[in-house]
């Protein structure tokens, strides 16, 4: 399987909307439901396509199921919470522990070198920091598109 | 032991030729009063493995760019390491200070971490959705943000929206940390002074060169006011004689007093700003924080000792940026130097062959001086001892013509597109490398480089700037390719190192899972050079679940006893009532028993009919569709140009071309 046209995934971490003034939804001539909405708190799309760094297939279909399909904005948001995405990166942390993804060239380059990064430790490191940042805010839901 | 001042350059050179034996390293730091016992001797403490992941042996490039991992041991078995040192140097600490010891030993390398950028600050979630800055907006960092890497993270991340504003009390509070160690270090002797000291070296040290770091060494925007504008400068007027001044005790900077400093700068800064000017105090003290919220002042508060916890993870050397689909790089020199300024000693040794590489920034073993020299251009004292002291530091070009130990994991090439891109080299001799991906058909430089890296690891091309050049190798290869040349098509292939490593390693093991993690290619990029090893005839996988070796080429007499064998052992156990069996799996069970590649294997059955040794019967149809997995890659000329095709063992078209024969009969004669 070719995985070049990949493109990488884009997290974001959603919280609850705040607007202290009510709002007019023209078309429907009735005041908005703000509880309903949410605005971005953080959005980010990795460098590379994480799954390209995992050796094992059936690793790399069964992260890209968890994250993807798991965080897919037509979950409920009782299921995308921050805890979901933790679970997720036990199975991560397991693949690494298990020498399941490998360094690889990344397309940036440094003086003409092309970086390498290992990605999935990257990912991990990173989403990681990011959870404990929002880890135990009221209201944050997460999509990965 | 001779210490000489070395510059980050001079330490890759150093490093690359230490680990020239293992691309894996210790790394040891020490702080000589706290590690040190009377005699002048000192521990080092391990402080976990670096191990460095360049491409090929470019391991001059893995230590400039961050292509390392750090495997930092657990917090239980750091304290372990610090108290069984203990019980080395000084038997008779008290329980309680070791804990001391622990719990500096443990913030210490949580702020290098942090400062380094490896592990970024946890920010609270409120001053988190506001980064990155969209306006230019003033940062005023407390004492605790230039220890804990919040300026590093601002320097690095938010510039240049982001002006650092550091109030002089910081640095004071820094010098005075460093006073505080200076005269620890001049009364070293005394009792007690031990654990003292690795607190007031982690702290002084690594806080000043946070500092010199935002002075000398990065681009960012330090806002700095007249003289007089700071309060600091002008409140301190001591008297001792004056009994009120006296019970103020104002000749004391206490803690609360310089926290308050920090407000009192940022609110002075404010007013000498346009009114709407974003101000905000950079701090993870709490009550730092409390107090400017309650004042009207905005805050980007972070904790850096709490979570995540660095110890027992893998820190990289390459990390994704936080805002921007971007990488930044930490070299390992900048690990090393952290350490050795921070803990006044770290050392980088290889285990196997004992050389090591010992940096001191104070203390040690000899008087090591400093001149401001030093810090600008960011220079320690070093010692280091190399396995092979006459070799000559190799640069990174004259590694890649050393040995293939260090080959790579492969390069991410398609087989088809490499058959044609040789071609259309050698008909030109050289392309320009703004040509190459239209002529690869790729859109990225990246993937072009891989076609490109792959050819030149075995010297098939030279690179100039602007071309690349096709070498008498690679004519030759051309003309194999051509030719259907198979024996010197693998032999010429074996000079590329990844091919070479990877062909090794299936001749080794004979028959490889081809899920093997052994395996020297990455999963990504095996299934092309399987196709290139089975256009060599020189292995098979076999659906896509073994690799085996096929570099047996029998006599026809024994090619007969062993076809026969096969066909025998596959008929008896066949539920079928034909004596016919099915061809691709004859093939398939010659290349596992006996290591002969199906392309040889067409051409010794036809031989040992017309000796007469043995005899065959085939029968078929229609393509047998079953068994798509099933397949090798074969090279083949179409219209005079060479292609690569992929051929079902099982669809009856192989063995016979022109006759169907999805069964075979093997009769002996």
């Amino acid at each position: 399987m070719q995985y070049d046209d990949e493109k990488p995934f884009q997290i974001t971490f959603w919280r609850p909307i705040k607007w202290e003034r009510n709002l007019l939804d023209l078309e429907k001539r009735d005041v908005v439901e703000l509880s309903r909405f949410c605005e971005e708190a953080y959005i980010w799309t990795p460098a590379a396509n994480v799954l390209d760094s995992i050796t094992d297939y059936d690793a790399r279909e069964k992260l890209n199921e968890m994250l993807v399909v798991g965080f897919s904005p037509d979950k409920p948001v009782d299921e995308r919470k921050v805890d979901d995405l933790q679970n997720v990166l036990i199975f991560i942390k397991e693949l690494i522990a298990d020498k399941k993804s490998e360094w690889s060239p990344c397309s940036q380059k440094y003086n003409d070198e092309l970086i390498r990064a290992n990605l999935l430790i990257s990912f991990l490191n990173h989403v990681e920091w990011i959870c404990d940042i929002f880890a135990n805010v009221p209201g944050i839901s997460i999509t990965i598109r | 032991m001779e210490f000489q001042l070395l510059s980050k350059k001079k330490a890759v050179e150093i490093l690359a030729e230490i680990a020239d034996e293992d691309l894996s390293l210790v790394l040891e730091v020490c702080e000589d009063i706290c590690f040190g016992n009377d005699k002048g001797e000192y521990e080092w403490i391990n402080l976990g493995k670096i191990e460095l992941k360049p491409e090929n042996d470019k391991i001059q490039t893995a230590i400039q760019y961050g292509f390392y991992e750090w495997l930092i041991p657990r917090k239980d078995e750091i304290d372990c390491i610090v108290s069984n040192t203990f019980s080395k140097i000084d038997p008779n600490i008290k329980e309680d200070r070791i804990n001391n010891a622990k719990k500096w030993f443990y913030q210490g390398v949580q702020d290098i971490v942090r400062r380094l950028l490896l592990l970024l600050p946890t920010f609270d979630p409120d001053s988190f959705v506001r980064m990155p800055l969209k306006r230019p907006t003033t940062i005023v960092p407390d004492t605790s943000a230039v220890h804990q890497g919040g300026l590093d993270f601002v320097a690095k991340f938010l510039s240049p929206m982001a002006r650092i504003k550091i109030p002089a009390v910081v640095y004071m509070e820094i010098e005075s940390q460093m006073d505080n160690y200076m005269n620890i270090r001049s009364n070293r002797k005394e009792k007690g002074t031990r654990i003292k000291a690795l607190e007031r070296h982690l702290l002084s040290q690594g806080g000043q060169r946070a500092l010199l770091r935002m002075e000398l060494m990065s681009d960012v925007e330090m806002d700095r006011g007249d003289l007089g504008s700071d309060p600091i400068r002008g409140i301190i007027t001591r008297s001792d004689s004056d009994p009120e001044d006296k019970v103020l005790e104002q000749s004391k900077v206490v803690k609360s007093f310089a926290d308050r400093l920090i407000i009192e700068t940022a609110r002075l800064h404010r007013s000498q700003v346009r009114p709407d000017h974003p101000l905000a105090i950079l701090t993870s003290d709490q009550g730092m924080a409390r107090m400017a919220m309650a004042e009207g002042m905005d805050v980007l508060f972070f904790q850096a000792r709490n979570s995540p916890e660095p110890t027992g993870r893998i820190l990289t050397g390459t990390h994704v940026h936080p805002f921007d689909a971007d990488f930044y790089s930490i070299p390992l020199t900048d690990v090393l130097w952290e350490c050795a300024v921070s803990f006044g000693g770290a050392k980088l040794r290889n285990i196997k062959d004992d050389s090591f590489l010992e940096l001191w920034a104070l203390g040690g073993p000899e008087q090591l001086t400093w001149y401001p020299l030093h810090a600008k251009d960011d220079l320690i004292w070093g010692y280091y001892v190399q396995a092979h002291p006459k070799k000559e530091i190799k640069s990174d070009k004259e590694f890649l013509s050393s040995e293939k130990r260090f080959a790579s994991k492969g390069y991410k090439i398609t087989s088809p597109k490499m058959i044609d891109f040789i071609s259309i080299l050698v008909e030109n001799n050289n392309l320009a490398k703004d040509q190459l991906n239209e002529i690869l058909s790729v859109k990225d430089q990246t993937t072009t480089n891989q076609y490109v890296k792959f050819l030149e690891s075995g010297k098939f091309i030279s690179e100039s700037e602007q071309n690349i050049e096709a070498t008498d190798k690679l004519r030759m290869l051309g003309k194999a390719i051509k030719e259907l040349d198979i024996s010197k098509i693998h032999g010429l292939l074996l000079d590329v190192p990844s091919y070479s490593n990877f062909h090794d390693f299936i001749q080794k093991g004979r028959q490889i899972n081809i899920d093997s993690p052994e395996i020297p290619i990455s999963k990504f990029f095996i299934q092309s050079y399987i196709a290139l090893g089975e256009m060599a005839s020189a292995i098979l996988s076999i659906s896509d679940k073994y690799i085996v070796v096929t570099d047996a080429e029998p006599s026809i007499a024994e090619f007969a006893a062993q076809a026969y064998k096969c066909y025998k052992d596959i008929s008896q156990n066949s539920d079928t009532d034909t004596e016919l069996i099915l061809t691709g799996e004859w093939l398939e069970c010659l290349a596992l028993q006996f290591n002969i590649h199906p392309i040889r294997v067409r051409k010794l059955l036809e031989d040992s009919r017309q000796k007469g040794v043995l005899d065959f019967f085939v029968e078929g149809s229609t393509p047998d569709t079953r068994f798509p997995k099933h397949t090798m890659t074969v090279l083949e000329l179409e219209q005079g140009k060479p292609v690569l095709k992929k051929i079902f063992l099982y669809q009856g078209n192989f063995v016979t071309p022109g006759f169907a024969s999805n069964r075979i009969k093997i009769v002996r004669k």
